[in-house]
Order: C-alpha cells, then sequence, then structure tokens
C-alpha cells in the first residue's frame, strides 16, 4: 500500500536548507485532484508561518515502502551497474544507472553490455525505458547500450 | 513547471542502498492510471535486469525547485523553528514536525514560547489546512496541539 507524502525545501538568509516532509492520504485518479488542492493550501499555510516566500522547492507523490533487507544473491552488489546509455532528443548522450545487475544478461559476444536483441529481459527493459522515462528536456529517450559498470556506490 | 520522478532504491546482499532517480512525465488525474501501468512495467522490467527481486522503496510523484537562492530576509534562519505537535484523531498516538524560518510575529504575545492559535488569521489557517491534509503513520487524520517556538 502506498503512502502520500509532501516535501518542501527552504533555503534560509545564510544559504542553510531545510527540509519538511509529512505524511497524507495516497494520491489516486480520483482524488488527485482534490489532493492537489489540499497539498496547496497546506503549503500556502506553511509558507506564511515563516519567513520565506515563495518555498524553494517542493514535491509531493506516493511512496511504496518495500523490503528493507538485503538481497539473498551475494552477486547483488551495489558497486556493479548497469550503465543504460541513451540519445536524449538534444542529440546529447546521457545515462542513467540501476545497481545489482544480472550479468547473465551480458551478451556472450561482446561482454561488457547487456544483450540488447535478446527477444527476452533486455528488450522489455529497453521497451519499457523508452515508454515511460524522460530525457532532461523532458522527451522520450532512445536506449543506445546498457553498458556494465563497476565502482561508486 | 512542475515535473514527474520516479525514484527507485534497491538494497544488495549486505543491504546498502542503490538509488536510481528518474524523470519521468508529470502526474495529472487524466493521465493517473495509464502512469502506473507505464511504470509498473518499468519497476518489474527493471529489477528482472537485477540480482534484486523486489524494491526496497518507490517514490513517485511531481516536484518543482523554482530557485535554491538563500532567502533576503535576515530573520529568515532554519535554527529558529516551529515546533509542530499533534495527535492521532483515532489512536491519539502523538507525533510532530518541524516548520524552518518560523515567522517569530506569529507568537502569542500572552505566551511567547507559542504561536497564537485562535489568532483568526494565518495561525488557525495553517491548523485548518495540516488538519485536512495531512495524515498519521496510521493513515488517521490529525489533530493539533500546539506550535513552538524552538531554535535548533
Amino acid at each position: 500500500m502506498a503512502n502520500g507524502f509532501d516535501t518542501m525545501t527552504f533555503v534560509d538568509f545564510g544559504g542553510e536548507v531545510s527540509t519538511l516532509r509529512v505524511k497524507s492520504a495516497e494520491y489516486t485518479a480520483a482524488n488527485f485532484d482534490a489532493q492537489a488542492a489540499l497539498r496547496g493550501a497546506f503549503e500556502s499555510a506553511v509558507v506564511n508561518m515563516t519567513t520565506i516566500s515563495p518555498v524553494n522547492a517542493w514535491s509531493y507523490g506516493n511512496e511504496v515502502p518495500g523490503s528493507e533487507g538485503g538481497a539473498a544473491s551475494p552477486y547483488a552488489q551495489r558497486e556493479m551497474k548497469w550503465q543504460i546509455n541513451y540519445l536524449d532528443t538534444d542529440g546529447k548522450m546521457r545515462h542513467f544507472s540501476i545497481g545489482c545487475p544480472k550479468t547473465s544478461l551480458l551478451d556472450p559476444n561482446n561482454k561488457k553490455f547487456a544483450r540488447i536483441g535478446d527477444g527476452s529481459t533486455v528488450d522489455n527493459f529497453v521497451a519499457a525505458v523508452e515508454a515511460y522515462i524522460l530525457g532532461a528536456n523532458g522527451g522520450g529517450v532512445d536506449v543506445k547500450t546498457i553498458e556494465l559498470k563497476r565502482g561508486g556506490k | 513547471m512542475a515535473q514527474g520522478f520516479l525514484t527507485l532504491t534497491i538494497r544488495d546482499y549486505d543491504a546498502e542502498a542503490a538509488i536510481t532517480r528518474l524523470r519521468v512525465p508529470t502526474l495529472t488525474a487524466a493521465n493517473f492510471d495509464a502512469q502506473a501501468g507505464l511504470r509498473q512495467t518499468f519497476l518489474t522490467t527493471a529489477l528482472a535486469m537485477t540480482e534484486v527481486p523486489a524494491a526496497a522503496g518507490v517514490y513517485y510523484g511531481n516536484e518543482q525547485t523554482n530557485d535554491m537562492l538563500p532567502d533576503d530576509d535576515p530573520l529568515s534562519q532554519r535554527e529558529n523553528k516551529w515546533l509542530v505537535q499533534y495527535h492521532d484523531a483515532v489512536t491519539a498516538e502523538p507525533g510532530h514536525f518541524y516548520i524552518p524560518c518560523a515567522d517569530l510575529t506569529l507568537l502569542d504575545p500572552n505566551d511567547r514560547a507559542h504561536a497564537n492559535i485562535g489568532d483568526g488569521d494565518k495561525v488557525d489557517a495553517f491548523v485548518t489546512n495540516a488538519e485536512a491534509f495531512l495524515e498519521t503513520e496510521a493513515s488517521n487524520a490529525i489533530v493539533v496541539d500546539e506550535i513552538t517556538f524552538v531554535a535548533r
């Protein structure tokens, strides 16, 4: 079950950042507009309690808590990643990463990369990314390669 | 302008967190269910690319950054906080949260440790809107008890 959340970020006179995070009802299609109105009224009321206006940043939505325990597989290591390299609408290559890669999905003929064209797990992921994820400019992304990377957190 | 976002947290064998944060379409009432379908497909296929069977947490929604410049009022100090104390309307369990950069003109002139609940203005508006919008961990309504000025 999801919970709603609302986060407001304030930057004070000294440039120090504070964040207020509170819980609200879960957002659904049915209550989205009503919740948005309540959220807007709440945020205005909070700002009126402070010396800051407007709030510097805000976010809201749902959180879906999951299992906080570690993965069962010893191969699940966050220091290894899939780096998804995509072409953005401005012609630039950008990327994002997902930890704990399943290395059995590497292309046997090019073992630095996941096997795009496997007709299965990798292709399903590429299709889902291209259907849902947006690039830096708010346009769709064109996944080019999925590269195995090591290091970092 | 608001932008949609998705944050996926997974935990590895040592329970260390790996976080992926992505830009996605802005959520609206009209696209909410369609986006839920796309999001679930993405999460399922993304987890299938990993050694982790389930997410440790998923956050999604809308966000907006206006600017991150310091405020121009020297009285804007994050150490000056409103401590908002409330209780669960059903279970009576207490809770609290803080609001930074408190506007000290809202202190009760007869009880200067507290905001003036009953001012018929900003403080009352805050209490009303907080009780209308917020929930406790048990997903019940909150009842604001007091708003105390604290410096920390």
